[in-house]
This record gives C-alpha cells, sequence and structure tokens, in this order.
C-alpha cells in the first residue's frame, strides 16, 4: 500500500460534487427506516436489507483504474519507483474505505431505537463485506474497460443474470432449468457480493460457504486487476 | 525500481492528474520519488522557480494552466528527483520563446551535471542545439546515427563554394585550413563545395582569410544551419531511392 496513492485517490474521489450527492442520498435513505421510527412509534424496530454498501462501492470505485489510464496520468506515475500492484491495491483499498465507512452510517440511528447491538454489528459487518467486495469487482471490471465503462459492464453482466433467472423458471425441461439456476446461483455472486450476516443474530447457522465466495470475489477480482494493469500498454491515453 | 529512482520523463502529452494544484501535483511526484520528506517543501519550491514558475501558479490548479505552463511543471516534476537519465517527449511544445530559451538552459545545466539526456523531437534545430548524438528513426527502427558536438563546445559548419581552379584540392584546403585552426569536415563535391569547422566568428574570418591568401577563388561562404535537416533529408532520400 503506497501512502500517497491512498492520499491522492482520496483527494480525486471525495472532490466529485455528483459521487458526494449520490454517496450522501445512498446513506440517507438507508438510515431512513431508523430515523423514521425515531419520531413514529409504529415503525418496525429491526434491522432493514438494504443494497447501499454495494452502491456505495459502485459510486466511488467506478472507473477506479479504467479512468485514470484514458486519461494517461498512470504514464507518468508508473515511471516512479513504484509497483503497479501497489498502486492498483491502494487506489482500490481507497475506495473500498471510503465506502466501507459510509456504509455504516446509516445504522447509528439504529442505536438510539433499540435495536440490539449484536444485530447492528453484524449488518455493519455485512456492509462492509459487500463494499470491499464490490469495490474489488469494479476495480477488476475497470482495468478491463476505459472510463467508466466498467458501471457499464456491471450492469450488462446483473441483467444479464436477471434474463437468466426469468430463463431458469421458464424452462420446461428440468436439466436445461438446472443448468440455469447453477450458472446463475455460482456466477451471479462473483458480480454482485451479498452477505447477509443479521440472520445469525436470530438463529441462523454460519455459512462458511458465503464468506468463502465474499473472500474468493475480492481475490479474483484484484488479481484481475492488478494482472490487467500490469499488462497495459503506457505509450499514451488509451482512447 | 532502482534505475526509476534515477529517472526523469516529461511526456509530450500532459495527460496527468489535472485536479491537483501545480504544488500539490509537484509534492506528489517527490513522495512518489522517495525523497525525503523534510526536504519536499523547498525541493518542490526550488524546482518550481527553476522552470520560471512563480508561487501564485504552484496553487492554481493544473486544469487552469496554459500549455506552456504545463510543459514547465512537467520538466519541473521530471527534474524533481536530480535524474541521471532524462527522457524528454518534445519538451518545447507550445512553450514561447522565453521558455524554450529557459528549456535549453536547463537542460545544459542538467547535461553539465551528468545527466544523460535521451531527447525526442521533430524540431531539429532544437535537437542540434542541445544533443552531442541524434538517432533518425523510421518505423520505430534506427536508420542513422550522426554524431554532433553540442553545448559549449560546439562548433560552427562553414560551406565554401569555390570557383573553378586547377590548383584546389581538398588536401590544399584541408591544409589552407588548419594553418587557419580550422577543419575541414567534408571535402570538395562535385560543386567544388566544402565545409569546414570552426570554433566562431573570428575563426571564420580567419579561414577565409587564410583561403584567399593561398589564391582558392572563394565564391560564397554561408554557414551551415539545419544540418540536421540537411541529414535528415539526405535520409529520406536514400530511403525513397
Amino acid at each position: 500500500m503506497n501512502k500517497e496513492i491512498v492520499l491522492a485517490t482520496l483527494e480525486q474521489r471525495l472532490r466529485s460534487p455528483v459521487r458526494c450527492a449520490l454517496a450522501a442520498a445512498f446513506v440517507f435513505f438507508a438510515s431512513g427506516p431508523y430515523l423514521i421510527a425515531l419520531f413514529v412509534k409504529a415503525m418496525p424496530r429491526e434491522i432493514q436489507g438494504s443494497p447501499h454498501g454495494g452502491m456505495l462501492a459502485l459510486v466511488f470505485a467506478a472507473g477506479v483504474l479504467g479512468q485514470e489510464f484514458s486519461s494517461g496520468a498512470p504514464q507518468l506515475t508508473f515511471t516512479r519507483p513504484l509497483p503497479r500492484w501497489q498502486w492498483v491495491l491502494s487506489r482500490a483499498a481507497t475506495c473500498a474505505a471510503i465506502a466501507s465507512v459510509l456504509a455504516i452510517l446509516p445504522y447509528f440511528p439504529a442505536l438510539l431505537i433499540g435495536i440490539p447491538l449484536d444485530q447492528i454489528a453484524l449488518a455493519m459487518l455485512g456492509q462492509v463485506a459487500e463494499a470491499v467486495a464490490t469495490t474489488a469487482v469494479v476495480a477488476g471490471l475497470s482495468s478491463i474497460v476505459p472510463g467508466l465503462t466498467d458501471l457499464a459492464l456491471l450492469a450488462g453482466a446483473n441483467i444479464g443474470f436477471g434474463i437468466l433467472g426469468l430463463f431458469a423458471n421458464l424452462l420446461r425441461d428440468d436439466q436445461a432449468r438446472a443448468v440455469a439456476t447453477w450458472l446463475k446461483s455460482h456466477i451471479e455472486p462473483w458480480f454482485s457480493p451479498k452477505l447477509d450476516l443479521v440472520g445469525l443474530a436470530h438463529g441462523a447457522s454460519w455459512s462458511s460457504h458465503a464468506l468463502l465466495v465474499i473472500l474468493s470475489t475480492i481475490a479474483f477480482w484484484l488479481v484481475i486487476a492488478i494482472a490487467m494493469s500490469n499488462r497495459k500498454e503506457l505509450s499514451y491515453a488509451t482512447d | 525500481m532502482g534505475v526509476k529512482a534515477q529517472v526523469g520523463f516529461l511526456p509530450e502529452r500532459l495527460l496527468f492528474d489535472r485536479w491537483m494544484s501545480g504544488m500539490r501535483f509537484l509534492r506528489y511526484h517527490h513522495a512518489l520519488a522517495n525523497l525525503p520528506a523534510e526536504s519536499r517543501a523547498a525541493d518542490c519550491a526550488a524546482v518550481l522557480e527553476k522552470v520560471g514558475l512563480d508561487a501564485h501558479a504552484g496553487r492554481k490548479s493544473l486544469k487552469t494552466y496554459s500549455r506552456g505552463m504545463l510543459q514547465r511543471i512537467g520538466l519541473a516534476q521530471a527534474l524533481l528527483n536530480k535524474p541521471r537519465f532524462l527522457f524528454l517527449d518534445e519538451p518545447a511544445s507550445g512553450v514561447d520563446p522565453a521558455g524554450v530559451l529557459l528549456f535549453r538552459r536547463l537542460l545544459a545545466e542538467a547535461r553539465a551535471g551528468g545527466t544523460t539526456i535521451v531527447l525526442n523531437s521533430h524540431q531539429l534545430d532544437q535537437v542540434e542545439r542541445i544533443c552531442d548524438r541524434v538517432a533518425f528513426l523510421r518505423d520505430g527502427k534506427v536508420q542513422a546515427i550522426e554524431v554532433l558536438h553540442a553545448g559549449a563546445e560546439a562548433k560552427r559548419h562553414l560551406r565554401v563554394r569555390f570557383g573553378a581552379f586547377d590548383d584546389l584540392t581538398s588536401e590544399a584546403l584541408s591544409r589552407l585550413a588548419a594553418g587557419a585552426m580550422a577543419e575541414l569536415v567534408h571535402p570538395l563535391n562535385p560543386a567544388r563545395e566544402a565545409v569546414f569547422a570552426v570554433s566562431d566568428d573570428t575563426a571564420a574570418t580567419r579561414l577565409l582569410a587564410a583561403l584567399l591568401q593561398g589564391g582558392m577563388p572563394v565564391v560564397e561562404a554561408r554557414s551551415e544551419e539545419g544540418r540536421l535537416e540537411r541529414l535528415f533529408l539526405e535520409g529520406q532520400q536514400a530511403v525513397g531511392s
């Protein structure tokens, strides 16, 4: 990890008003149920499922490598004694850190409405895991395509999995349905990582498989990001 | 990584992090170059001043920089680590005349300090003034390497055309030139032209006087400029033929 790259990435990402506005919106809407419960007694006082960890990662990690390669900035950065993997990991880790910090914010109002601390801690942990894993996915995709095309690629993949799920339900042939279901359930988590830990507080059993999927997703995409960045020809901007 | 610590690079197209201020950009590269943090502020201020940018310009965002200012800040970051090898791609592109002179002086200083400069440029007159050796590339392959004599030791070349004369030989010209502390570098060609190397204007006058006193029918003498251009064109013709 390189401190300078971390600081520069932090400054660069937080300078964008669009990113900050989107992040504020996600945090606000995720904390909505708990904020409302502060004033409305009828509101359920339990952890609400929310995709905001992954969404925040999308906001801050979109184009984390691709935009840089498109701008041509790494051409100069890489003339310094800095291994490319450090540049990749530092940038990805910074985005993951920003998304993670913001992802736990919505749960602070939950503390005030009497939701048990263990549930809140598990929800925070789940959101952090999703934020980190989604950052890794976006970093990997961002190393493959220029600019912000990583978002389009991710959207395309999710639409594809949606269609696959639809097919799985519509197919009459059992074998074909089994294949479609298998593909969706095994490949989709590598593009849309999820980790619901709140169930553990309600007696659900611990799934090491879910943790393994998250960790392997992070490792896979970061390896892709490093490998692709190492292969980049940096004659000049890529587009 | 050890080699990179000794390298400075100025790309032709300055597409670096434009959201930074000039000074922030220099501090960023100072840190990336693993230079001591305690001297960061002083080093960056010094190099900024060296390239002719003031503290106000250092505080401005790179987005607001003109092309010439970007070239200057680009050269500043390339010089930050006092590199042993300096790679420059069209360094004077978009720079005002004062900037061109400043660049030339800075490169001469770096060269005198032992830095090896690899300059990529289409501005052959600039190359001629800065470089010792020139390689002509075509389709990524070296077509020719020419040795020049840049900098303080540079000698001017004087092309002299002679009238018809029986005793006009390269040997005779060489002897007369040596007597005038000049050097015949290109012997007579069929057009009865010869090229002499002279150190300065006085030496050129001395050479011409010696040639005339030696009975040589000097018709025309002109300073050889654009030598590289000519070499380049000759090379092009050779490739075309």
